[in-house]
């Protein structure tokens, strides 16, 4: 919505300076990030393998191989080298769409509980400038120093925390652990060792857990700050109104958070689906686990696992295909998310220019 | 949305428009380069002997650098190649340098391509096994042995398996290894007398002389102590024994997949293994894997020769020594300390190794040859290195003469391990066995073993596993898979 | 804004639901932090053991007397000595995440104030661009970025990795949106009228009412900079010792090839993270002082 000064400002011509402003933002965008770019979309419609075979499409990195990538991820094929790719890559989604939601909603929920009570001037307590700090802490250990400390606290290895806990358990409850495999027939238990990071839903319920311990206070910051912004008069005239917690959420903070909102779900979407470290980095062993394998994984994996050839084709395509879903789903939310009362004034604004114009060609048409 | 629809249209115009300037055949530059084809790097190898073959060094090689630069990513093995080179020829002190690529082999293994691409010096540097490949089928990146004028024959004397993984598709040597690494089976032998009563290693063994034996030993093993203590320390141990155990290549002439028996027999005695808790299920090289020989958790460990070196892994296994400059190093635990001994296992194999190979950027040809020929081929030099650093040294003559030098104990083992070893490493028969998909295909199967024995999806059947591992090998390039 | 108010519903009733509430909120709160903690605190307290002890059991309570042992075998045992420079690493670890931080927060808060202010005619579709390259997944363009370094000739240098921070999309993105949900256009009319030029009014008067919005970003900018071991391991290849960062040298300790002493390795995690911590600290002051500067609101 323009105010007025808006419009006055903006209606004196000061473009030269929007260009200006904007200007280093491109030019270094240009050169360091739009080349590796586009250099990876034109791989995802070349070959795999680095050994140039002519004869063969398809075979070499430099043979333009149009969609063949993309049928093979896709689709899959009847020889074991497709039907291997196309299963892994499915699988692969399949993994991050479970612990992508199992990690953004808890995380976005979370975080807006926070955020509100922080912000909320009725709240007393002591220490809440501390808690504040604190629950950004996880955020600032970087992810592989993050993995081996939840490897050493709870993972397959019998001298992890969590397996020394239930050893504990059984010596003094005696057939504990026939208790847990009857519970949990398809759990992984081993010599009254339990394998959470080789588990199917230990290891996904794992990740999720430390991907939502390292990321909500950041998501809490976020949403805090636009929070903040709110003008603060907004609050105490609700207040002075009688409007209790839930109104004054719903009513006033929701609305007014709505860009930052917008933000926050769309990085944390972005985030979610490109997530990386974890996934790969939380596993017992050389072999991924199978179970947590994410998009993110398979595309690097794609290209480091095999150095001599790397398979960039399937690599840069399946980028693709995880770049479009991003797309439709970051537009999704901001048609959901759209002004809808700004849109209407555009709209009415541009039918009155339509009508205008027709009666200002009718008009010349008369004229004829 | 509008706006957004048409920026993706534009993108994906720009990336099709500059798609189509890449012809099928061109050569585009990636970060890994391309293997160009033996027949131009020949002709190139040649151009350069040309313009610098009257240097009168023997070699196709200047010495207009100032250093010998040697790369590798670990300090464990060339700073004390280099100090031992420059200790005993006082002429090259201080001439050769040491460039640190990268933390661990798979990183340097990416980084050395972004090195050799920049204008920073290169003469030598160290490959590991996994991937030395990647680098000796490159022309770009190595250039043959004999640039250095040194020929085939003169690498005689070293093991036969080093000069044949060193040899690339085109049957050119392009490496040369200092060291040989077979490796045998560390126990505790006063566990050993306690839970199995044998007295000597002899004795041991006997009780590990196939695998069969391994087998009923592990029982035996399982019983005495009650199910405490196994006999392996990790699955990985065990597979790297036993992926020696080949009676023919992975991969026939036509560079066919081969699954024959072998894949069974490997497949039932892990499962053995694992389900009646013969192995840890710790992981190797995982939190803990080297405590368990002093929580008596298993009886001993797959180690080779790089595993027993002055503080490696055999020394966390006993429980570490403290060291402190300008203190006397202190032993953490004395009851443990020196309570292993070695034998050879079941079968011979050997695991890992590295290999020095020669960048066709050398600008030190006097130097890289007389370092290579010092850790290599020189027999003397060799020896005195053996002794120096507690290395087993890439020549069968040499070691039998250091087994039986008492200068070669080692104070953690009861008895000569290069002796044992030396006697291992000749059990080891790799003629006709090498190919160049060996440490992937080795990959694929252990991966696919391991989720087998894990009961993960896909792999609960012997059958439905070595289906899920030929689709893991047929991505391996090249190979073809039925 | 926490000024005293007579609150129309201030009755008793309300003060005590507005008690237990606080009260809940305070449990809940105590259990995050033991949440977040918990696991830090482990690591700080490894720091303190030695390696027996923490193989023998991975978490104790008590800190160990073990410490200053740990920090001298990383100064002093030739192992890790070889690489474990920490001052180096933290110099180089702060001109790099410092000046990131810097360019980032600056030239972000630039280009949305120039998209945001400013009505001309690409400001559109280059919003649209900036919105459709948030969503590039990062793994693989790594790989032309490294082909591009190298061609530039930029192997070993800090330059790729300090400048292209001037084009982080996704901060501009928040900051566009930060400025309009809040930023009062009005102002920049009236200094106008005042006489003053553009970039001055974006200096001296955009930038402090931004202040929560640069301090939030200053703080996510220098720690994911900090700790960004990838970029940096990419493209200083030759790890020369006075190019190492800090999260160079931790996982370098991490990834020794022989088998290590866990209470140093926990020693150098933590050493690495102090100055983060440090940096954390005071920038979070400033986000609770930025609102209370406010700056102009309708």
């Amino acid at each position: 919505m323009a105010t007025a000064a808006q419009r006055r400002i903006k209606s004196v011509s000061y473009a030269k300076y929007g260009y200006i402003f904007v200007a280093p933002f491109f030019i270094v965008y240009f050169i360091f990030m739009l080349w590796p770019l586009i250099e990876t979309f034109m791989l995802a419609f070349h070959g795999n393998g680095n050994t140039p075979k002519l004869d063969e499409a398809g075979t070499s990195i430099n043979c333009f191989v149009g969609l063949d990538n993309f049928k093979t991820i896709l689709f899959g094929g009847t020889d074991f080298k497709s039907m291997g790719i196309h299963e892994r890559f499915v699988r692969c989604m399949g993994n991050t769409v479970i612990i992508w939601g199992g990690n953004f909603i808890p995380q976005i929920a979370l975080s807006l509980l926070l955020a509100v009570w922080f912000t909320d001037m009725r709240v007393k307590m002591p220490g809440k400038g501390f808690f504040k700090v604190v629950m950004y802490m996880p955020n600032i250990i970087t992810a592989a120093s993050v993995a081996g400390l939840f490897l050493s606290l709870i993972s397959n290895s019998p001298y992890s925390v969590a397996n020394n806990l239930l050893d504990k358990l059984e010596v003094s409850a005696p057939g504990f652990y026939n208790f847990i495999e009857g519970i949990t027939p398809d759990a992984m238990v081993k010599d009254g060792d339990f394998f959470f990071s080789s588990d199917k839903w230990a290891s996904r319920v794992i990740i999720m857990f430390i991907q939502v311990w390292m990321w909500f206070g950041n998501t809490m910051i976020m949403l805090m700050s636009g929070i903040m912004s709110i003008n603060g008069s907004l609050f105490e005239a609700a207040e002075i109104d009688g409007a209790n917690s839930r109104q004054t959420f719903w009513r006033i903070t929701l609305p007014l958070l709505k860009s930052i909102m917008v933000y926050t779900l769309l990085t944390s979407m972005i985030g979610g689906f490109q997530m990386f470290d974890i996934p790969y980095m939380y596993r017992t062993g050389s072999t991924l686990n199978q179970y947590t394998e994410t998009a993110a994984v398979f595309i690097y994996d794609m290209f480091h696992a095999n150095f001599a050839s790397p398979s960039y084709g399937y690599s840069a395509s399946a980028s693709v295909i995880l770049f479009v879903i991003t797309s439709i789903l970051g537009a999704m939310v901001f048609y959901v998310q759209r002004d809808k009362h700004a849109i209407e004034i555009k709209k009415k604004r541009k039918q009155a220019m339509k009508e205008a114009k027709k009666k200002a060609a009718q008009g010349g048409g008369l004229g004829l | 949305m509008n706006k957004l629809k048409k920026t993706l249209a534009l993108v994906a115009t720009l990336a099709i428009a500059s798609t189509a300037f890449v012809a099928c055949d061109d050569d585009k530059d990636t970060s890994t380069g391309n293997s160009t084809t033996n027949s131009t790097s020949d002709s190139k190898a040649d151009s350069t002997a040309d313009s610098k073959g009257e240097e009168g060094n023997g070699t196709k090689f200047t010495d207009d650098g100032e250093k010998l630069s040697v790369l590798c990513w670990t300090d464990n093995d060339v700073k004390f190649m280099i100090q031992h080179f420059e200790e005993t020829n006082s002429e090259y002190k201080g001439k050769v340098e040491y460039v640190n690529v990268g933390s661990e082999g798979a990183e340097a293994r990416e980084k050395y391509a972004t090195y050799f691409q920049g204008d920073q010096d290169a003469d030598l540097f160290v490959l590991e096994a996994d991937w030395i490949l990647d680098y000796i089928n490159n022309d770009d990146y190595t250039a043959p042995m004999s640039d250095l004028g040194f020929e085939a024959s003169d690498f005689d004397g070293c093991y036969e398996y080093t000069v044949a993984v060193a040899t690339n598709d085109n049957g050119v040597l392009k490496g040369a290894s200092w060291q040989s690494t077979p490796g045998g089976y560390v126990y505790r032998y006063d566990l050993a007398e306690k839970l199995l009563g044998v007295k000597t290693n002899a004795e041991m063994q006997a009780k590990m002389k196939d695998w069969d034996t391994v087998l009923a030993t592990a029982k035996e093993l399982k019983d005495a102590s009650e199910g405490k203590t196994a006999l392996y320390d990790s699955l990985g141990g065990i597979w790297q024994v036993y992926s020696y155990n080949r009676s023919s290549a992975w991969a026939d002439k036509d560079d066919n997949l081969v699954i024959d028996d072998y894949c069974k027999t490997y497949a039932d005695i892990a499962k053995t293994m694992w389900d009646e808790g013969y192995v840890s299920t710790v992981d190797q090289w995982g939190d803990g894997w080297l405590n368990q020989a002093a929580d008596e958790s298993v009886l001993g460990y797959t180690f080779c020769t790089w595993c027993l070196g002055a503080g490696g892994q055999l020394e966390s296994a006993a429980g570490g020594v403290t060291r402190e400059e300008g203190k006397d190093d202190v032993i953490n635990n004395p009851d443990l300390y020196n309570k292993f001994d070695i034998i050879a296992g079941p079968s011979g194999y050997a695991w890992g190794g590295s290999w020095l190979a020669l960048s066709p950027k050398c600008d030190n040809g006097t130097l890289a040859k007389a370092f290579v020929e010092h850790f290599t081929i020189n027999e003397e030099t060799m020896e005195s290195y053996a002794l120096f650093k507690g290395e087993f040294v890439n020549n069968p003559t040499v070691m039998e003469k250091v087994g039986k030098n008492e200068k070669s104990n080692n104070p953690m083992l009861r008895t000569n391990p290069w002796s044992i070893l030396f006697e291992a490493a000749g059990n080891i028969d790799m003629t006709g066995k090498i190919t160049a998909f060996d440490s992937q295909i080795k990959k694929a199967f252990n991966d696919s073993v391991t989720n087998y024995l894990k009961g993960v999806e896909g792999y609960t059947s012997y059958d439905n596993m070595i289906n899920e591992f030929k689709k893991a090998a047929a991505q391996i390039e090249g190979l073809n898979v039925q | 804004m926490s000024k005293k108010v007579k609150y129309a519903s201030d009755s008793g009733s309300y003060q005590t639901s507005i008690m237990v509430k606080s009260v809940l909120i305070f449990i809940v709160l105590v259990l995050l932090t033991i949440i977040c903690l918990g696991p830090i605190l482990v690591l700080v307290i490894n720091a303190t053991r030695s390696n027996a002890q923490i193989i023998e059991s991975g978490v104790s309570f008590l800190p160990g007397t073990m410490a200053i042992k740990n920090f001298k075998t990383l100064m002093n045992d030739g192992l890790y000595s070889a690489f474990y420079h920490p001052l180096i690493g933290l110099k180089n670890s702060l001109i790099i995440a410092g000046s990131c931080c810097a360019l980032t927060v600056f030239f972000s808060g630039l280009t949305a104030y120039g998209l945001v202010v400013y009505d001309f005619k690409m400001s559109g579709p280059m919003f649209t661009f900036i919105l459709a390259v948030m969503m590039v997944p990062t793994q693989v363009t790594s790989v032309g970025f490294l082909n591009m370094i190298v061609k530039m000739g930029l192997v070993d240098s800090y330059i790729p990795l300090i400048i292209p921070s001037i084009a982080a999309p996704a901060i501009v993105f928040f900051m566009r949106q930060y400025m309009l949900s809040s930023f009062p256009l009005d102002i920049i009319e009236a200094a106008r009228i005042d006489g003053s030029n553009e970039f001055r009014t974006f200096l001296t008067i955009s930038i402090p009412m931004m202040k929560p919005a640069f301090a939030v970003q200053a703080i996510f900018a220098f720690i994911s900079k900090w700790n960004d071991y990838y970029t940096q391991a990419l493209v200083l290849v030759s790890g020369k010792t006075e190019q190492l960062t800090m999260p160079m040298i931790v996982q370098k300790v991490v990834a020794l090839d022989r088998v290590v002493d866990l209470g140093a390795n926990n020693m150098a995690i933590t050493l690495s993270i102090i100055p983060v911590v440090i940096i954390y600290l005071v920038l979070s002051k400033f986000i609770i002082a930025g609102v209370a500067a406010g700056g102009v609101k309708e």
